[in-house]
């Protein structure tokens, strides 16, 4: 940096003004270590080094140049700048795997396998209640058996439909809370955008306003994804895809609107799903970050496994009462059907007096006149047997359908704690990085600050020297014999 | 590489963090008792526990069946061995009552003894297990009698089916079925919208027969054939009813022998099931101490590694 101050004159005082320089310097050089060492645990702290270089030399013929002291060129913020891009891209990828996880991780708990209060075990007291009706089909106290179950199969399907469902109505809550996150942080850059501006353009260094831009930068990753790119007079931009978060000194607000989800939902309970985009109605690319796995949580994955259920109840429904149907019940009525309901949302228990419930598949008499046979518990009998038979519609058994669903939710699950923890690994391997490069080491600083020290010290020393020195010349010089 | 106390205590935070990972870890599957809780700690083993689970429970059913078929046969096979003993004194009876050179009240008290036999064998045929008939088919908690007796004019009777020809299958394994009862009338001999129009069967022919002596006997009927078409069609009936216990004796053992296969299956699945689930506590509790004692390890080095620095040595 060129010099700015007074050039000296190579004249009586040059002695003092290289004192007063270098006292000054060191002084300053002080004053750095202890902001370094004050802010030794602040977050996103870069530590600042003063420099110091030799002021220009005067021309002092015939003794050739003469030194002129010391000044702080500047004063330096040990940034690196690689090290940040690459924290901040791994902080969006680490939001992104730490969300999953903990969604996912909610949902395996909201499934309850292997315990009793599952699906699993729901389906498997029911066919054990068929099972023993088959043997004692005229029994009432045996249907009552397996209307108890029969509704314990659908609240079981019911309530945990109903938990996914919430979980979708949470990430959504949570996307809008998230989006005005961005949109503070955007407007914050902005702001620190314009400051640092106007004092770089003065020739001076903003470091700890830069700090403050980092710091918020690493807030912006940890909820969205983006780019960054480098403008004039020290300003950062914020590039989200083809659209601008921050330019310059401009912050451009994200908005949300609302589309009922799912559309093709019939029957199905429906809400609101928030959009993230911008004024100008494009959705935003949220690139690879927490925003990014709310939305695929809320729209796709659990909306998937919800959508699973929903099958699995279908086809159950529609098979049990096939069966049904096709049986005569205690008074030799034909049967009526046995399960109401599309989906998951909304299966219920359609029969309530126990003598309707079909365990026979024959009878005498005709639909005038029926005459029950109570003995026969065929149609219990085959009821039971669905256990183990492909549902209607489904291809597969019920048993083979929660399998599936759970190995899926497992092996996502699983992933996104592997990924979770190999993202954390590197992400603390980059901190480390930044941390050796900015990071302030206090023995380092309490060091430094010998040095400036001991050289404040002897810088006052010579200068008292140079002042006697003066005196000798100001007050004794030309006084004869006094 | 440049390093800074506040590095220094990141580390020893981390590894901290990593140990205290470790023994939740250690504590939630010591304390639950089950290697794996959760699908996304091993998705394929939570499948197979899954899948165990959902066999144990259709074992348990196969179970039950096969013991409930097991009384139900055991009950059959103690009426058709009662109905054997009354058809072998039966037996005697008729042959005593072939004696041609017998007195007329002789043979008037061989056919009353024979009533008796008749209404014995009536009694076996509404035997019950469990308050069900176990010979009226599907008609299991008729009222009244299962054969309803008809006196016709020549003053012999007959005897009217009230049942029906339901068959009991009981699922005893996978895609396993057993029909587990014998029925006293033959669906063969009925037509097919009237089971009393039934004309033969494991109890009908005996009955029939036995019948038939008591008439021939009694002064009504013929004498003579009773040596000779009673006695063979009395044979016929004995027949049939050792067959029908020959039947119930060999589903007997079917399900003996189905039994034991589904305890021992039984034992298989839930050794299969706690190998892929539980702990194996020996294993865990040396993991326990190793982990225990490396979290030790850490907190002391951190804290002689943390706490020295250079403004201690200043003056």
């Amino acid at each position: 940096m060129a010099w700015k101050g007074e050039l000296p004159l190579a004249g009586t005082f040059l002695g003092i003004e290289i004192g007063k320089r270098a006292l000054m310097t060191h002084q300053r050089a002080l004053w750095v270590i202890s902001h370094n060492v004050g802010n030794a645990n602040t977050p996103g702290y870069t530590r600042q080094v003063a420099d110091l270089r030799a002021t220009p030399s005067l021309d002092a013929p015939p003794y050739g140049h003469l030194g002129t002291g010391v000044d702080v060129v500047q004063i330096r913020r040990m940034h690196d700048a690689f090290t940040q891009i690459q924290l901040l891209q791994e902080e969006m990828s680490l939001g992104y795997w730490e969300e999953m996880a903990g969604r996912i991780g909610q949902v395996e708990r909201f499934l309850m396998e292997p315990t009793e209060s599952g699906i699993g075990q729901a389906l498997d007291w029911f066919w054990e209640a068929w099972n023993e009706l088959a043997k004692r089909p005229e029994s009432i106290p045996e249907r009552e058996v397996v209307l108890e179950r029969a509704r314990g199969v659908a609240d079981a399907f019911r309530h945990t439909r109903q938990q996914l469902y919430e979980l979708q109505l949470d990430l959504n809550r949570q996307i809008e809370v998230q989006v005005g996150e961005v949109n503070t942080l955007a407007s914050r850059i902005a702001q620190l955008n314009k400051e640092i501006a106007r004092v770089v353009r003065l020739g001076q260094q903003p470091n700890d306003l830069m700090d403050q831009r980092d710091e918020l930068l690493r807030q912006l990753s940890t909820i969205v994804g983006f780019t960054i790119e480098d403008g004039k007079d020290g300003q950062i931009s914020v590039r989200m895809g083809d659209h601008m978060l921050v330019d310059g000194d401009r912050a451009y607000r994200l908005e949300t609107r609302t589309k009922p989800f799912p559309d093709d939902a019939g029957d199905q309970p429906q809400f609101n799903a928030v959009e993230v985009i911008w004024p100008d109605g494009d959705l935003a690319n949220l690139g690879t970050s927490k925003l990014q796995a709310m939305v695929e949580l809320r729209d796709t994955h659990i909306q998937g496994w919800i959508q699973d259920l929903d099958d699995l109840a279908a086809a159950l429904i529609a098979s049990v009462n096939a069966v049904h149907t096709g049986g005569y019940d205690l008074d030799g009525q034909l049967g009526d059907v046995f399960f109401a309901g599309e989906g998951a949302w909304d299966i219920r228990l359609a029969i309530t007096e126990p003598r309707r419930i079909a365990a026979a598949d024959s009878r005498s008499g005709d639909d005038n006149g029926p005459v029950p046979h109570p003995g026969n518990g065929n149609t219990a009998k085959k009821m039971a047997e669905l256990a183990k038979e492909k549902l209607d519609n489904l291809n597969m058994t019920a048993d083979e359908a929660m399998e599936s669903l759970l190995a899926r939710v497992g092996s996502m699950g699983q992933e996104a704690q592997v990924r979770v923890e190999s993202q954390t690994v590197l992400l603390n391997h980059l901190e480390d990085q930044r941390a050796s490069v900015s990071g302030v080491s206090l023995d380092e600083e309490l060091t430094n600050m010998l040095r400036f020290e001991h050289a404040y010290a002897a810088a006052a020393r010579v200068l008292t020297a140079v002042d006697s020195m003066l005196e000798h010349l100001i007050l004794r010089t030309g006084r004869v014999g006094l | 590489m440049r390093i800074t106390q506040g590095m220094m205590a990141t580390h020893v935070l981390q590894n901290l963090m990593g140990n205290m990972r470790r023994l939740d870890r250690l504590n939630d599957q010591l304390s639950s008792g089950k290697e794996i809780r959760l699908p996304s700690h091993d998705p394929a083993r939570i499948a197979r526990s899954y899948d165990l689970r959902r066999s144990l429970n259709e074992t348990a059913r196969y179970d039950a069946n096969l013991r409930d078929a097991l009384a139900w046969l055991n009950a059959t096979e103690a009426a058709l061995n009662e109905a054997t003993t009354i058809m072998q004194r039966a037996r005697e009876l008729t042959v005593r009552g072939a004696d041609g050179t017998l007195p007329d009240e002789a043979r008037k008290a061989i056919a009353d003894e024979i009533e008796q036999l008749i209404e014995a064998l009536l009694q076996v045929a509404d035997s019950e297990h469990e308050g069900r008939k176990l010979f009226a088919g599907f008609r299991v908690n008729m009222g009244g009698s299962v054969f309803r007796v008809e006196v016709q004019t020549d003053d012999k009777r007959e005897f009217r089916y009230q049942g029906d020809f339901g068959q009991h299958v009981y699922r005893i394994g996978p895609q396993a079925d057993l029909v587990i009862n014998v029925l006293a009338a033959d669906a063969e001999s009925a037509n097919d919208q009237d089971p009393s129009t039934a004309t033969g069967g494991v109890f009908l022919d005996a009955l029939n027969a036995l019948e038939s002596v008591r008439h021939n006997l009694s002064g009504a009927g013929n004498p003579t054939q009773v040596g000779s078409t009673d006695l063979a069609a009395l044979d016929d009936a004995l027949d049939r009813l050792i067959s029908a216990r020959s039947v119930t004796g060999a589903r007997t053992n079917r399900v003996e022998m189905a039994d034991m296969r589904m305890k021992e299956f039984s034992i298989n699945l839930r050794e299969l099931l706690s190998k892929n689930e539980d702990v194996e506590i020996e294993e865990k509790v040396m993991e326990l101490a190793m982990q225990e004692y490396a979290y030790r390890v850490a907190l002391q080095v951190g804290a002689r590694v943390l706490q020295p620095n250079l403004a201690d040595y200043l003056r």
